[in-house]
């Protein structure tokens, strides 16, 4: 290999990692949503304070409309420390600990705001949900822990 | 076996303390944050020897954040829950009475967002959705965000104890015009040392012109070298209604894990060579006066069932004060097969009010009727009813919430149950 190339080999990764420290951005994004916004008890809608898109984020994907808690998924893929600016894993917990004995729907009894899963009498609906799409099932109860509500009809 | 459970678990709460202790603290606010949720149930269930035993499970929902909860620094978050059975005790033996959901330390730096967390805690990222006793950072350092995690995956520590069980995985994401992202992750769970599930996850969002976002969601199995699922979907406004038209694709044998971190019965379905395609839209419009509309279309088609199915809903959603809503949801499940179908009508209100003299509190209602097509266990409906009220006490720190609801179904022909909720936050400050 021609010593030029290895030079090149060489010094590239420390020209890269240098350029990248140096044109840093961390957007100024802190670690957590400041407190001192009122975030209380209303609806989230971000765009009501923030541009729809600005500093990296489309605010409006993150907008808790009616159908938000549907469609989130995608959302917590690829932009988990969005949403952990203003949510403690326990507010996840309260839908996807499914290890936790109560439904969703019965751990926020109270909460009609929210669109919980399995609302009302899931045991018969489920029959019918899961035979149509086995798939939503399998993201919240796939693992073994998470299934012991599962196992004890389907063995 | 337990012992070695027990002396690892130990192990990472012992590196934790290391890691604060050795390390300066960048951060002089400490706060303490502390959640705790009394919750007791009330009632009556059948037993193969008894009628009518009154089951009345007391929960308690504990959170605590302590350490630099506003800014970077150090801070441990921890969170748990057990339950005690005041009325008869047998009815939840089979059951565990409690769990750590999650205990980790966490440290955070302002400079490339960078976070650390050491100890049980969730992991959502690419395909991974996991419990683990373990690590994972994440960060960003220019137009590239990164994270990466490895430990004990928790659902496989009652399988042959943890001996060989591992899980790690990571992802990177490249950032371009500044809004669009495409990320590739990586996900690996070892059980007793066999290859339990290996999976690579691509992801990509693009902000399209004339305001059009696309996201592509992709997981191949690794494991039967195979996709196991494909997402897409787009969202835009067109004439005011907001449109999120999206394609599903999943592959049974390869999505559904067929490994020890799986169950029943998935792994049955991972043997049936489904696949399974979904055409669907939301449709959502929010207006000035307060109103929100929202309708559902969605079409399932099945490759070797040789049958559809297709779901419609809408809703109407009136928005108050806070948190104030009324609101009414109509869907069907419609198909080729009657013992698939139904219609569902639910009606909810969330009513935050002012009594006199007591602090505001709220009122909240729940009604759901579901019509199926072909009986289930000689029942034809379900009907749900549920009412609550809540109170905000000590300068809004404690919350009394109380429910009663009914169900007539085909599993349970009159069931009343009641709920007492206690509800207690605390938060202090210092320098």
């Amino acid at each position: 290999m021609p010593k030029i190339i290895k030079k090149i080999g060489a010094i590239l990764p420390i020209v890269v990692l240098t350029w990248l420290l140096t044109t840093a951005v961390s957007h100024g994004r802190p670690p957590v949503h400041p407190s001192d916004v009122d975030l209380g008890k209303k609806r989230p809608i971000c765009t009501e304070c923030h541009d729809e898109s600005a500093g990296g984020v489309v605010f409006h994907r993150f907008n808790h409309t009616v159908y938000f808690a549907d469609n989130h998924r995608s959302l917590a893929r690829q932009r988990s420390e969005i949403c952990s600016m203003c949510h403690q894993q326990s507010f996840c917990n309260d839908c996807h600990a499914v290890n936790t004995e109560l439904k969703p729907s019965l751990r926020r009894q109270t909460d009609t705001y929210r669109r919980t899963q399995h609302r009302g009498d899931y045991l018969s609906r489920h029959r019918i949900d899961g035979r149509i799409d086995p798939t939503s099932c399998f993201r919240c109860h796939g693992s073994p822990k998470t299934a012991k509500s599962c196992v004890r009809c389907h063995g | 076996m337990k012992n070695r459970q027990f002396k690892m678990r130990y192990a990472v709460v012992g590196l934790a303390v290391l890691w604060v202790v050795s390390a300066p603290s960048p951060s002089s606010a400490t706060e303490l944050k502390f959640t705790s949720d009394t919750m007791v149930w009330g009632y009556e269930r059948d037993k193969n020897t008894k009628r009518d035993i009154l089951v009345a499970p007391l929960y308690e929902f504990l959170q605590v954040d302590y350490g630099a909860l506003s800014e970077a620094g150090f801070s441990l978050h921890a969170s748990g829950w057990g339950r005690a059975d005041v009325g008869d005790r047998d009815f939840f033996a089979d059951n565990e009475t409690g769990e750590l959901l999650y205990g980790y330390l966490e440290y955070t730096t302002e400079n490339y967002n960078l976070s650390t967390r050491l100890g049980r805690q969730y992991v959502f990222e690419g395909p991974a959705s996991e419990s683990i006793d373990g690590i994972r950072v994440q960060g960003e350092i220019s137009v590239f965000s990164f994270s990466g995690f490895a430990g004990l995956p928790v659902a496989l520590d009652e399988d042959n104890g943890i001996s060989g069980d591992a899980a790690y995985g990571s992802t990177l994401r490249y950032r371009w015009h500044e809004f669009n992202k495409i990320g590739l992750a990586y996900k690996h769970v070892t059980s007793d040392n066999n290859r339990d599930e290996e999976s690579v996850g691509l992801d990509v969002f693009m902000a399209l012109p004339k305001g059009v976002d696309l996201t592509v969601l992709s997981t191949r199995n690794l494991v039967s070298d195979d996709w196991a699922e494909h997402f897409v979907e787009a969202r835009f406004d067109l004439f005011e209604i907001g449109f999120r038209p999206y394609f599903q694709l999943y592959q049974y044998e390869d999505y559904f894990s067929v490994g020890t971190n799986s169950a029943n019965p998935f792994r049955y379905l991972a043997e049936t060579n489904e696949e399974l395609t979904i055409f669907a839209t939301d449709l959502s419009k929010v207006t000035d006066s307060s109103w929100e509309y929202g309708a559902k279309l969605k079409y399932y088609d099945y490759s070797n069932l040789g049958d559809n199915s297709q779901y419609f809903s809408a809703l109407a959603t009136w928005h108050g004060e806070a948190l104030t809503q009324v609101g009414a949801e109509i869907g069907a499940m419609a198909g080729d097969k009657p013992q698939n179908e139904y219609f569902i009508y639910r009606i909810y209100a969330y009513w935050a009010h002012h009594f006199a003299d007591i602090k505001p509190g709220f009122v909240s209602a729940d009604l759901v009727f579901v019509d199926y097509q072909e009986e289930i266990h000689n029942e034809d409906s379900s009907l749900f009813a549920s009412i609550g009220s809540g109170w905000y006490l000590l300068d809004d720190s404690l919350e009394l919430k109380l429910s009663v609801d009914y169900s007539s179904d085909p599993f349970f022909s009159d069931d009343w149950r009641g709920m007492m909720a206690l509800t207690y936050k605390f938060r202090s400050e210092e320098g």
